[in-house]
C-alpha cells in the first residue's frame, strides 16, 4: 500500500491552503474543495486546511460552504500550489448549497456523523431561552436527552459517562451547569459543532457512546465585532477583533446568571420575619477566551481558556441585638458549595509541505468540586465569653495534562491519511475531607482553648494515557470508498496495565449522484468511570479511573445506513445500528455514593449490554424554510450475570432510557429581513422506571415492597412543544434581536420521576392496614415563557 | 427595592416552585395477590410458617392470613404437616444443624389450585471462643467451618448495671447491693465497631469492617467470603455511649457485661436479611430500589433458617 501510495503522489501535483471567511477571517471548518473535472474533493479540516492531491494538470475548482457564495477557478497545475480561499458570506444559492452537501454527506465515508450548524442551534427554542448546543443535538435521531430539562446525552443506548466532549480538542468533564439543564457550551463561543455516534475515526478514543467536538470562534482578523444580550436567566458578553491585523485576534465571551440576585427581594422578605439575615443563592458562569496568531500561512498558533463555575451559597447570620437564655448571641453559617471546570491548550499548526499538515497541542483540563461549610457561635456573658468555629470541607475532581500531535497527509490523489499520537497524565483525586474545629472559652477568668484540624482522604491516583492511531480516507474507485484505521491504546494505573487495538472501518457506496449506501464499525474502549447515583448530573459525581478489580469499558459497533438528496429539497438518511457493550459497571442494588468513592469498587456491577435500532432524518437547510424531522425506534437492554454481581436476578433488563420511539420535528421559518421563528416538538416513549408491584407483609408486621424487575414500569410518555419568534432590526451601530420564545407551549406536564404515594390518612401502615396508594409523578417545568435582548455590533 | 422587582422576583418564585405533583394512571396490569409464605426457623425450635397474601402496591387493604392451606414440610424424606395455630402453621420437627428441609403449600388462589415451594437447609452454630476483655474492648474468635460458603448476622449486648447513685426525683440514694430494688440495670443493644486481629489495627481499634458486610446500630451481617474456611480474631470496640454521662450516675457504681450473639444464617435466609436491610437504608433519592430476595417458587416471601450461639464476652468494673 505504501508503494501505492509513493507511485500515486510521483505523478501528482497538490493544492493545498485555507478557506476563510472573507469578512471575518474565520476558517470554514469542513468546507468543500471538489475538481468538477476529476470528481475528487475534500473537506477543510478543524483549521481550516485543505490538501487536494489531483493527477491530472487541467482542473476546475469550486470551493464552496453552506451558506456562502462559492468560488470557482479553471486553471492548469504545474507542480504544487497553494490557494487560500476566502468566501463571501450570505449569498445562497441552491446548487451551490446542494454540492457542498453531497460532497460533505453523501460522498463523505463516514457515517453516523451529525454536523449542527451554529444557526440551527441558535434557532432551537429552549428552556427559559437559554440557547444550549447540547439540547440541540438531542432533537437529532439517535441523541435522546435524559429527564425533563437535562443536558444528559444518552447516545444509541449509552450512558452518560460513554460520551466525549472536546473543546477545541481537549476534553471537559463535566459539560453541565445546574444539575444538567444547561450545557458548559456558551454558544455565542462556539464555531462548530460536530457529533460522532458511531464508526468514529480512529483519531478519536476514550469513550463508547459518541464524541462531541466543539470548535470556538477564533476572532474576526478585520475589525471589532461583539454582542451583548440579557435574557431571563443570563447575560452574556462576547468581544472579538484584530489585536494585529489579520495575523492576531482574539475572542472573548462570557455569561453569567442572575438568579441569585433576582432572589434577593424573596430573601429579604425572608429575613425580615426571623431572627436570622438570610442570603443565599445560586449562579453559574462561564467565560472563554482565544487567540490566535498567524506567523505565515504556514504557521499559525492558537491559545483557548475555558473557565465554568457553578456555586451555591448561603449565609445566615443572627441579627444584632439578640438574645439566648438572656445572653448575648451571635451566630453565622456559611455554605458554600462550587464545582466547574477549568481548560487551557496551545495548539500549533504547521503546514510542512502541500502535502502534510502537522497538529501540535498541549493542554490542561480540570474538573473539581469543592463544598464547604462554617459555623461560627459567640456568647457573651459579661466578661464570660464562650466563642466556637468550625469548619468542613469536602474536595473532588480530575486533572490531565496532556501533549498531542496530528498529522494529515495527501500522499496521492485517492488517499488522505491522518496519523498522530496522544498521551495523557491523569490526576485523579477521588475526595478529600477536611474538619477545623476552634473553641475559646473564658469562664470567670478560667481560659481554655481547643483546636483541631484534620484531613481524610483518599491519596491522589495517577494514571498515565498513551494512544497511536492511523487512519486512511481511501477512494477506491468514483464508487466505493473506504476509511480504515487502527487506534492502540493503553492505559497504565496502579502498577495495572491495559493495552488495547481498537480498529474503525467505514464505506461508502455512491449509486447515483444523489444516493449513497454506508457501512461503519468501531471498537471503542473507555478507561474511567462516573460514580453517579442520580440520573441527573450532579456535582457530587466522581471520576475515577479502571483498576485492578475493575476492567475497562468496550463496545462494539456496527451501522448500515443510506442518504438520499432529492433535487435540493431535502435530504433523506436512514441508518441501523447494532451497538454490544462489555464492563458495563451498574450500581448494586440500594448502594450509595454521593460524593463518596471510598470502596465503590464492591459496591457495583460489571455486565454488559447491548442497543439496536434504526434512525430516520428528513432535512432541508436551504431557502426560507428548513428544519428536519428526525425519528429513531430503539431497544437497549443489559445483562448482568457474573458470579456475584448480579442485577435482576442474572436476566435482561431493558436499560432506563429504553425507548421505543423518539420524534423530533424542528421547523424554521424566515418571514423576512426583520422577523423568523422557529417550532419544535419532541416526542418519546417513556423512560423505565422500578416500581415494587407488590407488597407484603415483612416481619413484625413491616410493609416489604416486592420488585419483580428491574426497570419493570413504563412511565408516561414524554411530549413538548416550544416556539420562539426573533425580531431583528438593524440600528445606526449594529442590529439588535429581540428573541420572545415559549417552552413547553401547551403546558404539558410531563413526567420527570414517578413513585408511589401511599395514603395519608393511613396510621397504621406497619400493621400492613393501609388505604390505598396512588401512583404520583412529579414535573418540574411547566410552560415557561422567556425573552431575551441581544446587540450587536 | 422597588415595587416592581419585588413582584417580578415573587413571580418568577412561584413559577419556579409551581413545578407540581400529579397523580397518573397505572398504565399496565392489576396483580392479583400472591401468595407469601415466610419462615426463618432456628435450630432446635419447631418450624412455624406464616402465610399470608400480598396485595397489589396500589390497592391498599391489609394482608389476609391463608388459613386453610394444605402445608407439608419435607425433612430428609419424612413427612410432616402444619396445623394451622394463631395466624401461623406449625409443625411438630424441631429444626436440627445440617437438616434439608423442603415446604409445600397448596391451597386455592383465585379460584385456581396454587402450589408454592420452597427449600433450605438448617446452618451448624458458629463456633466462637471467647477472649479475655482488656478494659472497654473485648475479643473472641470465630471458627468457620470449611468446605461451605457460611453467614452470619452478629449482636453484641452490653448490659450496664448501676448502683450506689442520688435519684434526684425520688430524693432517694441507691446504694449498696447491685441487686437490690433500685439498681438501675440498663440493657442496650451495642453499636460495636469492628477491628481484626491485626495488630497494628486493633491498638488504635479503627472502624474498618475488615470482615465485611452491612452493619446497623444494632447488628452486622456479613459473609465468609474474605476468610472462608479460616479462625479469624474479632475485636470489638465499645460504642460512645457512656451511662455515667447522666448526672444521676456521676458517682455511681457499676459493671458492664457483654453478651455476644452469632446467628449462622442459612444462604436464602442471608440474602433475604440482606435485601431487607438494602430496602430500608437504601431509600436514597433517584437510586435504584431494592429487589427484595425470594426463594419461594410460585409465591414471594422467605423460607430460610438460622442457628445462634450466644456467649459472655466477660464483665468490666466501673
Amino acid at each position: 500500500m505504501l508503494f501505492l501510495l509513493l507511485m500515486g503522489s510521483l505523478s501528482a501535483q497538490t493544492l493545498s491552503g485555507v478557506i476563510t471567511d472573507r469578512q471575518s477571517g474565520e476558517t470554514l471548518i469542513g468546507a468543500t474543495v471538489l475538481d468538477k473535472r476529476s470528481g475528487k474533493g475534500v473537506l477543510c479540516n478543524s483549521y481550516g486546511f485543505y490538501s487536494l492531491t489531483l493527477k491530472s494538470d487541467s482542473v476546475s475548482l469550486r470551493v464552496s460552504y453552506v451558506g456562502y457564495t462559492p468560488f470557482e477557478l479553471d486553471t492548469v497545475l504545474t507542480g504544487d500550489m497553494e490557494l487560500n480561499v476566502a468566501l463571501f458570506p450570505g449569498v445562497e444559492l441552491k446548487e451551490v448549497t446542494v454540492s457542498a452537501e453531497r460532497v460533505g454527506s453523501l460522498r463523505s465515508s463516514q457515517i453516523s456523523a451529525i454536523e449542527m450548524p451554529l444557526e440551527h442551534i441558535k434557532a432551537v427554542p429552549v428552556l427559559f431561552g437559554e440557547t444550549d448546543v447540547l439540547k440541540a443535538l438531542q432533537l437529532m435521531p439517535g441523541v435522546q436527552s435524559g429527564t425533563e430539562g437535562t443536558s444528559g446525552i444518552y447516545v444509541r443506548g449509552g450512558g452518560p459517562d460513554e460520551n466525549l466532549f472536546l473543546l477545541d480538542g481537549v476534553p471537559l468533564y463535566n459539560v453541565n451547569h445546574l444539575g444538567g439543564f444547561f450545557s458548559a457550551f456558551n454558544a455565542d463561543a462556539v464555531k462548530n459543532v460536530t457529533m460522532y455516534k458511531g464508526s468514529f475515526p480512529a483519531h478519536f478514543s476514550g469513550r463508547l457512546s459518541s464524541v462531541i467536538d466543539v470548535t470556538t470562534n477564533n476572532g474576526n482578523d478585520k475589525e471589532y465585532h461583539g454582542s451583548a444580550s440579557v435574557g431571563l436567566i443570563a447575560a452574556k458578553l462576547a468581544v472579538e477583533g484584530p489585536i494585529i491585523k489579520e495575523r492576531t485576534t482574539f475572542s472573548i465571551s462570557g455569561r453569567r446568571t442572575y438568579a441569585d440576585l433576582l432572589s434577593q427581594p424573596t430573601m429579604a422578605l425572608l429575613s425580615a420575619t426571623s431572627d436570622m439575615k438570610t442570603n443565599a443563592g445560586y449562579y453559574f458562569y462561564d467565560a472563554n477566551a482565544k487567540l490566535t496568531h498567524k506567523f505565515s500561512d504556514k504557521s499559525r498558533l492558537y491559545a483557548s481558556f475555558y473557565m465554568g463555575d457553578d456555586v451555591i451559597y448561603a449565609r445566615f447570620k443572627t441579627k444584632e441585638g439578640i438574645l439566648y437564655d438572656n445572653v448575648n448571641y451571635k451566630e453565622q453559617m456559611k455554605l458554600r458549595y462550587g464545582w466547574g471546570n477549568i481548560v487551557g491548550s496551545v495548539r500549533w499548526n504547521y503546514v510542512i509541505n502541500p502535502k502534510i499538515f502537522m497538529n501540535a497541542t498541549v493542554a490542561y483540563t480540570q474538573y473539581r468540586n469543592k463544598i464547604t461549610m462554617s459555623i461560627d457561635d459567640e456568647y457573651t456573658d459579661g466578661t464570660d465569653i464562650s466563642k466556637t468555629s468550625g469548619e468542613m470541607s469536602y474536595k473532588s475532581g480530575i486533572r490531565d495534562i496532556s501533549a498531542r500531535v496530528d498529522f494529515d497527509y495527501s500522499p496521492a490523489p485517492n488517499h488522505s491519511v491522518k496519523f498522530g499520537s496522544n498521551y495523557i497524565h491523569h490526576i485523579f483525586r477521588p475526595e478529600v475531607s477536611g474538619t477545623k474545629v476552634s473553641s475559646y472559652e473564658n469562664n470567670s477568668g478560667v481560659e481554655t482553648q481547643y483546636d483541631l484540624d484534620t484531613i481524610i482522604g483518599q491519596s491522589i491516583v495517577h494514571a498515565e494515557e498513551l494512544n497511536a492511531y492511523i487512519e486512511d480516507d481511501w477512494s477506491i474507485t468514483e464508487v466505493v470508498k473506504l476509511n480504515g484505521g487502527v487506534n492502540l491504546s493503553g492505559f497504565y494505573v496502579q502498577n495495572h496495565f491495559y493495552p488495547s487495538i481498537q480498529p474503525r472501518l467505514s464505506g461508502r457506496f455512491l449509486v447515483t449522484p444523489d444516493l449513497s449506501f454506508k457501512v461503519g464499525y468501531a471498537w471503542m474502549t473507555q478507561y474511567m468511570h462516573l460514580l453517579s447515583n442520580s440520573s441527573i448530573s450532579l456535582p457530587t459525581d466522581l471520576w475515577v479511573p479502571v483498576t485492578a478489580k475493575i476492567a475497562p469499558m468496550q463496545a462494539h459497533q456496527v451501522a448500515v445506513g443510506a442518504m438520499y438528496s432529492w433535487s435540493g429539497i431535502a435530504d433523506f438518511s436512514v441508518e441501523g445500528y447494532y451497538k454490544y457493550m462489555d464492563n458495563l459497571m451498574e450500581y448494586r442494588d440500594g448502594a450509595s455514593f454521593w460524593g463518596s468513592s471510598v470502596g465503590w469498587e464492591d459496591k457495583v456491577c460489571m455486565g454488559e449490554g447491548w442497543s439496536y435500532g434504526v434512525e430516520f432524518l428528513v432535512q432541508r437547510n436551504i431557502g426560507k424554510f428548513t428544519g428536519w424531522i428526525g425519528y429513531t425506534w430503539s431497544h437497549s437492554d443489559r445483562l448482568f450475570k457474573r458470579e456475584g454481581q448480579e442485577i435482576n436476578d442474572g436476566k435482561v433488563f431493558p436499560a432506563k432510557y429504553d425507548r421505543r420511539h423518539d420524534i423530533s420535528i424542528v421547523l424554521m421559518y424566515k418571514f423576512n429581513k426583520k422577523i423568523d421563528c422557529s417550532l419544535t416538538w419532541v416526542y418519546s416513549t417513556g423512560n423505565m422506571a422500578t416500581l415494587g408491584l407488590q407488597e407484603y407483609e415483612g416481619e413484625n408486621g413491616v410493609v416489604m415492597s416486592y420488585v419483580e424487575a428491574r426497570n419493570n414500569y413504563r412511565m408516561p410518555a414524554y411530549h413538548r412543544m416550544d416556539a420562539s419568534v426573533n425580531f431583528h432590526r438593524q440600528l445606526k451601530h449594529g442590529s439588535r434581536t429581540i428573541n420572545v420564545s415559549v417552552y413547553n407551549l401547551y403546558n404539558h406536564k410531563n413526567p420527570f420521576i414517578i413513585y408511589e404515594k401511599t395514603g395519608t390518612v393511613s396510621t397504621n401502615r406497619n400493621t400492613g392496614e393501609v388505604y390505598p396508594s396512588s401512583l404520583v409523578q412529579l414535573s418540574i417545568f411547566p410552560i415557561i415563557p422567556s425573552i431575551s435582548y441581544t446587540f450587536k455590533f | 427595592m422597588s415595587i416592581k422587582l419585588k413582584i417580578s422576583s415573587v413571580i418568577i418564585f412561584c413559577l419556579l416552585a409551581a413545578s407540581c405533583e400529579k397523580a397518573i394512571d397505572f398504565n399496565g396490569e392489576e396483580q392479583l395477590p400472591r401468595v407469601v409464605v415466610r419462615s426463618e426457623p432456628e435450630a432446635d425450635t419447631n418450624v412455624a410458617v406464616r402465610i399470608t397474601y400480598s396485595r397489589f402496591f396500589l390497592a391498599g387493604g391489609s394482608f389476609k392470613v391463608i388459613k386453610n392451606a394444605d402445608v407439608r414440610l419435607s425433612v430428609n424424606g419424612t413427612q410432616y404437616t402444619g396445623l394451622f395455630n394463631d395466624s401461623v402453621y406449625v409443625f411438630s420437627y424441631s429444626a436440627q444443624e445440617g437438616d434439608s428441609l423442603q415446604l409445600s403449600v397448596r391451597m386455592q388462589n383465585g379460584g385456581e389450585d396454587t402450589v408454592v415451594t420452597a427449600g433450605t437447609r438448617v446452618p451448624f452454630r458458629p463456633s466462637v471462643q471467647a477472649k479475655e476483655t482488656i478494659g472497654n474492648s473485648c475479643h473472641f474468635v470465630l471458627n468457620d467451618r470449611r468446605s461451605e460458603h457460611n453467614y452470619y448476622r452478629l449482636h453484641v449486648l452490653a448490659i450496664d448495671t448501676v448502683y450506689n447513685y442520688f435519684d434526684a426525683d425520688s430524693n432517694y440514694v441507691f446504694a449498696g447491693d447491685p441487686t437490690a430494688v433500685g439498681c438501675d440495670t440498663i440493657v442496650e443493644t451495642w453499636w460495636p465497631l469492628f477491628g481484626c486481629s491485626d495488630a497494628a489495627l486493633t491498638s488504635n481499634m479503627t472502624s474498618v469492617i475488615t470482615i465485611g458486610g452491612e452493619e446497623t446500630y444494632e447488628w452486622l451481617l456479613f459473609s465468609d467470603e474474605l476468610f472462608d474456611g479460616q479462625s479469624r480474631e474479632i475485636s470489638l470496640k465499645p460504642s460512645d455511649y457512656d451511662p455515667f454521662y447522666y448526672e444521676e450516675y456521676k458517682s455511681a457504681s457499676g459493671s458492664r457485661s457483654y453478651i455476644l450473639v452469632l446467628e449462622s444464617l442459612s444462604r436464602e435466609a442471608y440474602l433475604y436479611e440482606l435485601s431487607v436491610y438494602k430496602q430500608e437504608n437504601g431509600d436514597i433519592f433517584m437510586t435504584e430500589p431494592v429487589q427484595m430476595q425470594c426463594n419461594i417458587k410460585g409465591g414471594l416471601g422467605i423460607f430460610g433458617a438460622k442457628a445462634t450461639t450466644i456467649v459472655s464476652l466477660g464483665t468490666s468494673s466501673y
